[in-house]
Order: structure tokens, then C-alpha cells, then sequence
């Protein structure tokens, strides 16, 4: 039975967390009820590993996460919305960076905060905060989108156990879509940018939550003879994306796609890096708009790609 | 060091006066202007500084706030390894690199240290929920103060704490004080004991300065925090012998009476832990003693 990207998720962070030691996995009704809308489901205690329903104090919820890490041990909290962590924003700036000025006597333990981004507004504008990038911007977190099932083992395998603090950011938007697997064919050494396809007419580079409208206009591309790379990007502090760089260089012709809303886009840093190294690329950006209303709504992002394909063919 | 008298000062009481007579020196060279970062001293709480210092063991956790200065002079091998991080330099306790407000000494269990009001509440649970992960008899200590209380922050991390049963002691440094504002200048009250109450939180008031009885009650709280699976909230009455933050430039309103020439005590009153010092032993063996201190003062601090 096929799964939806909301059970695929679950189910590879939860064998992974399974499987953690000296580790504290909390959040909000974590244990019962929806499970976080079946974001939380599976999660087993073990000796080490305690598994505790929590109050409604995110705030706090931040700063725990960070007090286990600098003591050694791990933090793995489980957040229904990313809104919710702006009340943690002190903590991100404040006290992470007043850790990683310190040199501790043991190894950090690994916090890892796993939100989903409300990227659909039927809740109400509180809820469809997709900020991720400027709370990464701010205080230097990574912070990791989980879009196929292979970038998720890929991510979760490797960034989890990693000293430090991370987001993983699932799409609510994708919650009960089915997942077709598109395997990885690179990925930069800090998980920057993630490496789908690689074509030779142009390269597509994706931000947030974009790369299933990536995909589409991938096969558009293929359906009218044209070969083209595809990239997600992560928010990495100094990100190590040269892979991504040097692909649009080859190919001259670079699509950013862009889901967050952001005046201060992770895709902007990107399409900087490129033309600072090559001058001669020529770009196109397809961006979700920031002016749509506030109110309730399913804040679809619409692309044209009939624009984006003109634009490659001449 | 022993007094040649039926009367002896412990370690703790010694380790108060030599505490005093560092930050002392310190607030000499604060008038000079010495240092670029702002120095929080703690003229005033020697008696629960030393206390704390008494009771953090191999592996237990006491996360600070900005008035850290007085905790790290008492908890590092060396004291002159803070002052050298006041100058910036790359052989001072943290390497240079976090000056005063946010000054830590993980190898003594000063873990972190925060200027932000309430911050360091919620990592304290954090820190003391890594005991529990590991069962260890370990606990944390977390200072805060009364302007601190203020914050939503504090509500949440003591109703966070005692939720999970965390082995972890609050202290909050009560001098009355936020920057220039009194308590009751700035809120209503807040009582401390009824709101611990009202969550079954053990609650300890602690308020004549005493060194020794401080160590006492902190060595009790400590052998019963892993067993009594709360955590506990201890309320210290301090003054601030020196105002905020000593001589600080730009604070219009900053004593300069504190002088090292003067003597160890500062105020004549039960306020000053080192003239509670004074009266329990008499002028005779504490002049003897402070005077001792003082002629070898050079060799304690400063390069």
C-alpha cells in the first residue's frame, strides 16, 4: 500500500529517533490524539530515551532543547506549526549563540526541532507562517525541507546525529499527496543543495517546499525536448553549493522556483553566488507572491509554467 | 587558614572575605575605566555565592545570569583567568571570546550564563533533564532574580520543571533591584512562597547572610533534590553594595564611596554578609584576618 508524504515522513524520522539514545522526544500531544496530525506516530521510549507529552510553553520547549544539548545529551521536539518557534526566537540568537562562542568540555548533543511549514492558510494567517529562512538567517540553524522520500533518509540519517541544532520542515501542503521517489544524483557535502537531475539545457533550482512544481516543469521541459538539472536548496550558514553553482555556469540557463515568500529569499543568496561567478547566466524567478491576501484561503502557488517554458525556448 | 583562637572562620567564610576583597580590587579598576565590556559585580552576595560554590560537584550544572562575575571569580582555578577575559585576552577563562555578561567555566560546572531576564530558566530544565535521562544524582542550579520573575518565562520554566519533576534549584537573587527601578516602583507584589506553594513546590527564604547557614541549607537542598522529585525554589535577600553595575560609565548615579582602602565591609548593617562575618568573630580576629587578605591583594587578581 502506497503511503502519503505525511506517513512516509513519520516513519523515517521515527525509525531514525527509535534508535537514538540518551535523548528527550517531546512536544505538544506528541502521544496521543492526532499524534501532531500523524507527524508524531511510533515513537518509542527506551532506557535512555524518554518520550514526554509536554505543555504549551514553545518558549521553553526551545530552551530545554538547548540546556540537554550543551550537557551532552540529545533533544528531538516535535512542533505542529512553525509559528510556534517564534516564541523561541530569543533562544535561537541569544543562547545559541552564546554556545557556540563557548567551548564546552564534552561534545554537544544534537537538537533537533521537526515543524511543519503551514504552507496552506485554511487555518487562518497565524498558521501559514513559512518564515523558516529568516529564523535560520537570524541565528544560524540550519534548517532541512523534507520533500521526497529520498532526501529525507538522506537528511535525517545524516543531519540528526550531527553536534548542534537543525530544523527538518515537512510541507503541510504536501500532507496527503501520494509520493512518487525521484532518486538522488548529488548532494553538496553540507547538505546545501540537493541534486535530482542533471540535464544540459538548463537547471532548475528549487526553494521551500517547491521542487514537486519543480518536477512538473521538468517533464514540461522533457516533453518539449529539453534536458534540464533540478536542485532543492536547504538554509545553510555559508552554505557549500558550489555543485549547484557550477551546474548553472554549464548550463547558462538557471529557473528559480520559490515558495516562501520571503523579501529576504534563500534564492536571492543563490542567484548572487551564481552571478557573481558567472556574469554571463541568464535567469528567470518564479516566486509565490507576497501581496496575497491574509485571509483564509488554500494560498495555492501557481506557476505559469507556459512563461518559464517560452522563456527556455527562446 | 586558621585564626590562633577558640574561634575558627570555615573555608566558606575565609573563601566569602577573599571573594569580597577580589571584586573589590575589581571595582578598583573599574573606576579606571579598565575594561570595554560591562562588569556585573556582586558586592553583597558573597554569603549565597560562596553557598552555591559549596554544593556544585563533578557533574552537576549552575547556569548564571549577567551578575555572573562574582560565581566565576569563586569557581575558577584562577581567579585572574576572569579578569585577563575582561581584558579580552586569549588566555582569559573563555578564551576572549564571551567577556562578562555571558561568562562561562563548563570545567566548573558554570555551564552558561545569560543577560537576557529569564532566559536561562528554561535551559536549566534542559540541563536538569539530562539528569534524569541518565539518572545520574546530579542537579542543576539556575540564578535568577526579581526582575527576572517578571517574565513569562519564569512562570513557564517553574511550571516546567516541577511538571517533569527536574532536579533543578532556583535561586532567586532578590535585591529589589531592576537596573534603577525598585519593585515596587515597577509591579505589584509577587509572592514567592504562595505561588511555590500553589504548585507544591518547596520553597526556602533565606535573608541574614549568614555564610555558614547558607551552606547549610544548600547542602540539605541538594541531598534531598534527586529524591524528592520537585524541584525547589530558594528566595536570597541581597543588596547590591555597589548599585547596578558598579562604576559604570554612562550611569549617572553610581556610587563611588566603595573604596579598598576602606576595609572589607562596606555597609555596617546585616545587608553585608562581610560585616555578619565581623560580628560573629569580633573586630580583633577579623581585622587580624582582613588584614592579612588585603597586604597579599596583589597577588590575587591582577597581572
Amino acid at each position: 500500500m502506497s503511503s502519503t508524504y505525511l506517513q512516509a515522513m513519520n516513519k523515517i524520522i521515527s525509525d531514525h529517533v527509535n534508535k537514538m539514545e540518551n535523548t528527550l522526544v517531546y512536544g505538544e500531544n506528541l502521544d496521543r490524539g492526532s499524534y501532531i496530525s500523524g507527524l508524531s506516530k511510533n515513537l518509542i521510549a527506551g532506557p535512555t530515551r524518554l518520550v514526554k507529552n509536554v505543555g504549551n510553553c514553545e518558549y521553553t520547549h526551545c530552551g530545554v532543547g538547548f540546556g540537554l544539548m550543551m550537557s551532552g545529551k540529545n533533544a528531538v521536539l516535535f512542533v505542529k506549526q512553525l509559528d510556534f518557534m517564534m516564541l523561541g526566537i530569543d533562544h535561537f540568537v541569544s543562547t545559541y549563540g552564546s554556545i557556540r562562542a563557548t567551548k564546552y568540555q564534552q561534545p554537544l548533543g544534537s537538537f533537533t526541532i521537526v515543524a511543519a511549514i503551514y504552507d496552506q492558510g485554511f487555518q487562518g494567517p497565524q498558521s501559514s507562517f513559512r518564515g523558516l529562512g529568516e529564523i535560520c538567517s537570524m541565528s544560524g540553524v540550519s534548517g532541512f525541507l523534507l520533500q521526497e522520500l529520498s532526501d529525507a533518509k538522506k537528511i535525517v540519517e545524516e543531519e540528526i546525529p550531527k553536534p548542534g541544532i537543525r530544523f527538518l520542515a515537512l510541507s503541510q501542503r504536501k500532507a496527503n499527496e501520494e509520493l512518487d521517489e525521484i532518486d538522488i544524483v548529488d548532494a553538496a557535502p553540507d547538505n546545501s543543495v540537493i541534486q535530482y537531475r542533471r540535464g544540459s539545457d538548463a537547471s532548475i533550482v528549487c526553494f521551500g517546499h517547491s521542487l514537486a512544481e519543480g518536477k512538473s516543469l521538468l517533464n514540461i521541459c522533457n516533453e518539449k525536448g529539453k534536458d534540464a538539472s533540478l536542485f532543492s536548496g536547504n538554509f545553510v550558514k555559508d552554505a557549500k553549493w558550489g555543485l549547484a553553482v557550477h551546474d548553472v555556469s554549464r548550463t547558462k540557463k538557471l529557473v528559480i522556483i520559490d515558495d516562501t515568500r520571503s523579501t529576504t529569499s534563500l534564492a536571492f543568496r543563490f542567484l548572487t553566488d551564481v552571478l557573481e561567478f558567472d556574469p554571463d547566466v541568464e535567469f528567470t524567478v518564479v516566486r509565490d507572491r507576497d501581496e496575497k491576501s491574509t485571509a483564509v484561503s488554500d494560498e495555492r502557488f501557481d506557476v505559469d509554467y507556459e512563461r518559464v517554458i517560452d522563456w527556455l525556448l527562446n | 587558614m586558621t585564626l590562633n583562637n577558640k574561634l575558627t572562620m570555615s573555608d566558606e567564610e575565609i573563601l566569602a572575605l577573599k571573594l569580597r576583597l577580589w571584586q573589590m580590587e575589581i571595582n578598583e579598576e573599574l573606576k579606571k575605566k579598565r575594561f570595554k565590556v560591562p562588569v556585573h559585580l556582586g558586592l553583597g552576595t558573597e554569603a549565597l555565592v560562596v553557598a552555591i560554590a559549596s554544593v556544585i560537584h563533578s557533574g552537576d550544572n549552575l547556569l548564571l545570569t549577567h551578575r555572573n562575575a562574582a560565581y566565576n571569580l569563586v569557581l575558577a582555578e584562577d581567579p585572574k583567568a576572569v579578569v585577563r577575559e575582561y581584558d579580552g585576552l586569549n588566555d582569559g577563562l573563555a578564551f576572549g571570546q564571551l567577556g562578562s555578561m555571558n561568562l562561562v567555566n563548563p570545567k566548573s560546572g558554570v555551564v552558561y550564563s545569560s543577560s537576557i531576564l529569564g532566559n536561562n530558566i528554561s535551559v536549566a530544565c534542559g540541563c536538569a533533564y539530562g539528569h534524569r535521562i541518565t539518572q545520574s544524582q546530579n542537579f542543576t542550579v539556575v540564578l535568577t532574580g526579581d526582575g527576572a520573575m517578571e517574565e513569562g518565562s519564569f512562570y513557564e520554566g517553574v511550571v516546567f520543571a516541577k511538571s517533569h519533576q527536574l532536579p533543578l534549584v532556583i535561586v532567586v537573587d532578590n535585591n529589589n533591584y531592576s537596573m534603577a527601578s525598585t519593585t515596587s516602583e515597577r509591579r505589584c507584589d509577587i509572592h514567592l512562597s504562595l505561588f511555590c506553594k500553589s504548585m507544591g513546590i518547596n520553597y526556602l527564604l533565606l535573608a541574614d547572610n549568614d555564610v555558614q547557614s547558607y551552606v547549610a541549607e544548600f547542602e540539605v537542598l541538594r541531598s534531598a533534590i534527586n529524591s524528592s522529585k520537585s524541584p525547589a525554589v530558594v528566595e536570597v535577600k541581597t543588596t547590591l553594595l555597589n548599585q547596578h553595575a558598579g562604576p559604570t560609565p554612562g550611569w549617572p548615579t553610581d556610587p563611588m564611596k566603595v573604596d579598598i582602602s576602606q576595609g572589607l565591609v562596606i555597609e555596617e548593617s546585616a545587608s553585608d554578609p562581610i560585616f555578619v562575618l565581623k560580628e560573629k568573630y569580633g573586630i580583633e580576629i577579623f581585622s587580624k584576618l582582613e588584614a592579612e587578605l588585603v597586604s597579599a591583594k596583589l597577588n590575587l587578581v591582577f597581572k
